[in-house]
């Protein structure tokens, strides 16, 4: 009898304790998502907003004729709504969580760059501002944050305007700091690459702006000098030889790296063509894919 | 019913888990923010037109209608000239004057790099659904690339659930630990451990320094829980613990890191605790604490290995023992001689104010022996306990008191300074009255020449003043009387003077000590006339012999000479001073004397060989000054007859 009751008890303490535990670890489930959904809606809709600024629709024209794309344009107002949206809340999320400061700064380099894609240079500018360097962890926020003078000028700038002898002053800085950066980021190829494109171009800006040839050809076979470096010969050889890209059995990231080459070096060829410059590449592959026009 | 026990045990499982749940979900959404992708659109550039092309189109324009009448450019013809003419020519100024006089060809294309980008990929890969979100986002997504920081996610993540079980060890030790005296240190380095948030650290550097901090910080905590009887032991763990009071707790994990720390506090705090004995635990444990807590911000700031360390800051940790000494050394030395204790603790409060990097130097020295000195300047019965004699008494608290107030360096050289010293005493011996009649005459006449011959700094002139003392003293026990007179002044500013001439390399150190001896004792023979023209006669002797010598070419007046004539003509000075100064001013002495001496030496050099040789010559030099002092010479000229028999009357006379 005394032994039954003695086992009753110990059941029902087991019981007791299980209940406990149970509800505990709900708990946990809980309280263990809260923050983290924050952060992954905010990186989406982020995501989103910043697609849609780089280019809406494919293949769509605006009434121009001309190939639609967000950047060139001024943001529509659902755009607007997206970004706006998407900033204010990261902005809620600093402010509710002040003693993140790793993800807090991940997320306001986040925000700057949505903000510049949406033409909002000063509050780009101003997030940037806002950004503590010392808590970046990765080598793209600390590369943009390092070149973001540079890149709320390229952004901002009015690319239909001729370029002002101050422009070229601030293009000279650009080229040599985002270079630096580039220098330093072999192990990180998506922001490498990215940050040689954009070189690229303001050296090809450069170029077909400048009223010197003498400099028109130093901006241009600078420009392709650097922007060739980050070709493997791999990269080089397929550039080169093989016209159906479909045969190449590599990453999107690579893909992407060859087939925005193509932009660039059609540019390269029709500076080459307006301004009435002969230069020669230390890239052979680039020589012969720029090529007399 | 659960027991409370079980209840208490359930509840902070509970907290563990919610907690866990909660660092999970902050450690999770860094990763997120951190680590996703982003899409950066690339800007558009402009085609069209380059600005060379615009520019040479202008440039053909000014020229096809240069003579057209009415001028298409007017009135801008000559700024767009004076625009071309420059190279580079301002771009947004050309394209300004293209864009009005060639608006058809201004067109402005623009290229997105993006949308160039999506027409390539859909040109090279036709099945691709360039439609679908997750499809595009793939094409446009830069990754974040390289985490800088050492620890990733998943130990991080790791640590979490350590960190969180640390905190729940803490709480319920007794579960895990039966042995009381184990449990309270268990307690401690878990409490510790738990108590920074160990996923916040993104690099192993910091995450082991913490680990180790907790440990070694833990155990200092419950040091009760394993201290012993070895007084020794619990010495040095006080020590560490007042050190870490003040330091913090990052000042332990400093000591430990590295081999050297620990010989400093292991092999070098018990080497040093052997030497003393046990009752001097007590006063050890404050020391020790002292240079421990002097060391904590260095040790924090180093970043080097042990041996670095120590030559950067062996001096700040001699002098953290050398101030702790200071303030405890009363104590420890209590017991001993009072005179060993106030030299002790005067050297040790000089070597604690001075810096390192002067601490190994003949300087510190200089200032140990200094301070020591004046130590015991300060009460010199100090180190006379034993001597009756008063006098001799009054004579050692003299010299000390000349020491301390010259101080080492000024004295030149420790040897010169026991050598003047101990001359001094045998004089003062010898006539012991002296100091009962002045005490203080010693430190008067050595205090007075050691601050004008040490004013200058040249080689030899401690044997001026040496000699000058030496003479004084003499002078002064042969004659007492010139204790009532300015004497000791009068002797100091010529050992100067003296001294001046050894460092213009005028005279050597030996000519001047000769001279300097001979000056002091000069008194002796006229005392009245010396002390009345204030030792400017001996002076003006010296500075008369100085200067004929100089303009002497044939450079008869040197060496032993030199001093020979000075000391014959301070003879005839005292005999004939007053005759020669007549009343005038003493400066016209010093003329005179020049006047003579270089008729006399320009007479020698004609004779030097015939009837006169070198040792003779300052017997005659002195002759013809006696003589002419006596008015017995008119005129004052080499060529004159009665200077000449004059000249050969003395030279006779000295050579004989």
């Amino acid at each position: 009898m005394n032994r039954s009751k003695t086992s009753s008890l110990i059941f029902r303490k087991k019981q007791s304790l299980l209940v406990i535990f149970i509800i505990s670890l709900i708990f946990m489930i809980m309280t263990a998502c809260a923050t983290r959904n924050d952060v992954q809606d905010i990186v989406a809709k982020s995501n989103a907003a910043l697609i849609t600024a780089t280019i809406t629709g494919t293949g769509s024209t605006d009434s121009t004729g001309m190939p639609y794309a967000g950047i060139g344009k001024d943001p529509t107002a659902s755009e607007s709504k997206a970004w706006m949206a998407s900033s204010a809340k990261i902005d809620a999320f600093i402010e509710a969580h002040p003693d993140q400061k790793v993800t807090n700064n991940a997320l306001r380099m986040r925000q700057a760059i949505l903000l510049l894609s949406y033409k909002q240079y000063n509050l780009a500018k101003a997030a940037f501002n806002m950004v503590e360097p010392q808590h970046l962890a990765t080598a793209r926020d600390k590369a943009l944050y390092n070149v973001r003078d540079h890149l709320v000028w390229w952004f901002g700038l009015n690319k239909k305007a001729d370029m002002s002898l101050s422009e070229f002053r601030k293009a000279d800085m650009a080229l040599n700091g985002l270079q630096t950066e580039i220098d330093g980021l072999n192990e990180s190829p998506d922001i490498r690459d990215y940050l040689a494109e954009m070189r690229a171009w303001i050296a090809l800006n450069a170029a077909l702006n400048t009223t010197s040839e003498a400099k028109a050809k130093t901006y241009l076979e600078d420009g392709i000098n650097h922007y060739a470096r980050i070709f493997t010969d791999e990269d080089l050889k397929e550039l080169k030889n093989n016209p159906k890209p479909s045969e190449w059995n590599v990453s999107m990231q690579i893909v992407r790296r060859r087939l925005r080459a193509k932009a660039v070096i059609k540019h390269a060829g029709h500076v080459i063509e307006t301004q009435g410059i002969d230069s020669v590449f230390e890239s052979e592959a680039f020589s012969k894919l720029i090529g007399p026009q | 019913m659960i027991s409370t026990e079980a209840a208490g045990l359930v509840l902070s499982i509970a907290q563990g888990v919610v907690k866990l749940g909660g660092k999970i979900d902050r450690l999770m959404a860094e990763k997120d923010a951190v680590t996703s992708d982003y899409i950066i659109p690339m800007p558009q550039v402009r085609r069209g037109p380059g600005g060379v092309e615009k520019k040479n189109e202008l440039k053909a324009l000014l020229q096809n209608t240069e003579d057209q009448i009415p001028d298409p450019l007017s009135p801008n013809r000559d700024e767009i000239k004076d625009l071309l003419l420059q190279d580079p020519s301002d771009p947004a100024q050309v394209g300004k004057w293209y864009k009005q006089f060639f608006p058809e060809k201004d067109i402005q294309p623009i290229i997105e790099p993006d949308t160039e980008f999506v027409k390539a990929l859909q040109s090279a890969f036709p099945s691709m659904d360039l439609e679908d979100e997750s499809t595009r986002y793939a094409a446009f997504c830069i990754s974040a690339g390289r985490d800088e920081r050492e620890i990733g996610y998943p130990f991080r993540a790791a640590m979490v659930v350590v960190d969180v079980l640390a905190e729940f060890g803490a709480e319920n030790t007794t579960l895990f630990v039966h042995d009381d005296n184990v449990r309270p240190i268990v307690q401690s380095v878990l409490k510790r451990f738990s108590n920074p948030d160990l996923d916040t650290f993104t690099s192993w550097s910091p995450l082991l320094r913490s680990a180790l901090s907790a440990t070694l910080n833990g155990v200092l905590d419950s040091k009760e829980s394993w201290q012993g009887e070895n007084q020794w032991v619990n010495a040095v763990l006080n020590a560490l613990a007042t050190a870490r009071e003040e330091a913090g707790d990052d000042y332990l994990l400093g000591l430990f890191q590295g081999k050297g720390y620990r010989l400093l506090i292991s092999e070098g705090l018990s080497e040093a605790a052997s030497l003393l004995d046990d009752e001097d635990a007590g006063h050890f444990e404050q020391i020790a604490g002292d240079i421990l807590k002097q060391a904590a911000p260095l040790v924090q700031a180093n970043q080097h290995n042990f041996r670095e360390f120590f030559q950067e800051h062996w001096g700040d940790l001699f002098r953290a023992g050398l101030g702790s000494l200071e303030k405890h050394g009363p104590d420890i030395l209590k017991d001993d001689s009072p005179l060993l204790r106030v030299t002790l603790m005067a050297m040790i409060k000089e070597l604690s104010n001075t810096p390192n990097t002067d601490l190994i130097s003949h300087e510190t020295l200089y200032n140990l022996a200094d301070s020591a000195i004046s130590a015991v300047a300060v009460n010199p019965d100090l180190v006379t306990p034993d001597v009756d004699s008063p006098w001799m008494k009054t004579l050692i608290g003299s010299v000390i008191k000349t020491a301390a107030d010259q101080g080492v360096r000024k004295l030149f050289s420790k040897k010169s300074f026991e050598s003047m010293v101990n001359d001094s005493l045998k004089v003062f011996s010898d006539h012991s009255e002296l100091l009962v009649k002045k005490p203080g005459l010693l430190q008067e006449l050595t205090g007075n020449i050691l601050k004008q011959v040490s004013a200058i700094e040249s080689f030899g002139t401690e044997a001026v003043a040496t000699a000058a003392v030496e003479g004084a003293l003499n002078a002064v026990a042969e004659n007492p009387k010139l204790l009532d007179t300015n004497y000791a002044e009068l002797v100091s500013g010529f050992a100067g003077k003296l001294a001046r001439l050894v460092a213009d390399k005028s005279l050597t150190k030996i000519q001047a000590s000769d001279i300097a001896a001979a000056g002091a004792e000069a008194v002796l023979l006229n005392p009245d006339i010396f002390i009345k023209y204030e030792n400017k006669l001996t002076e003006a002797v010296v500075d008369a012999v100085l200067e004929a010598a100089e303009d002497n070419d044939a450079n008869l007046l040197y060496g032993a000479t030199l001093v020979d004539l000075v000391l014959q003509l301070i003879d005839t000075v005292s005999c004939y001073g007053l005759a020669m100064v007549d009343g005038g001013p003493v400066d016209a002495l010093m003329g005179k004397l020049k006047e003579v001496l270089t008729a006399g030496l320009t007479k020698a050099e004609a004779e030097l060989g015939r009837q006169l040789d070198l040792p003779a010559l300052p017997a005659v030099l002195s002759g013809l000054v006696a003589a002419t002092a006596r008015g017995e010479l008119s005129e004052i000229d080499p060529n004159d007859q009665k200077f000449k028999d004059l000249f050969s009357d003395l030279a006779l006379r000295a050579v004989a």
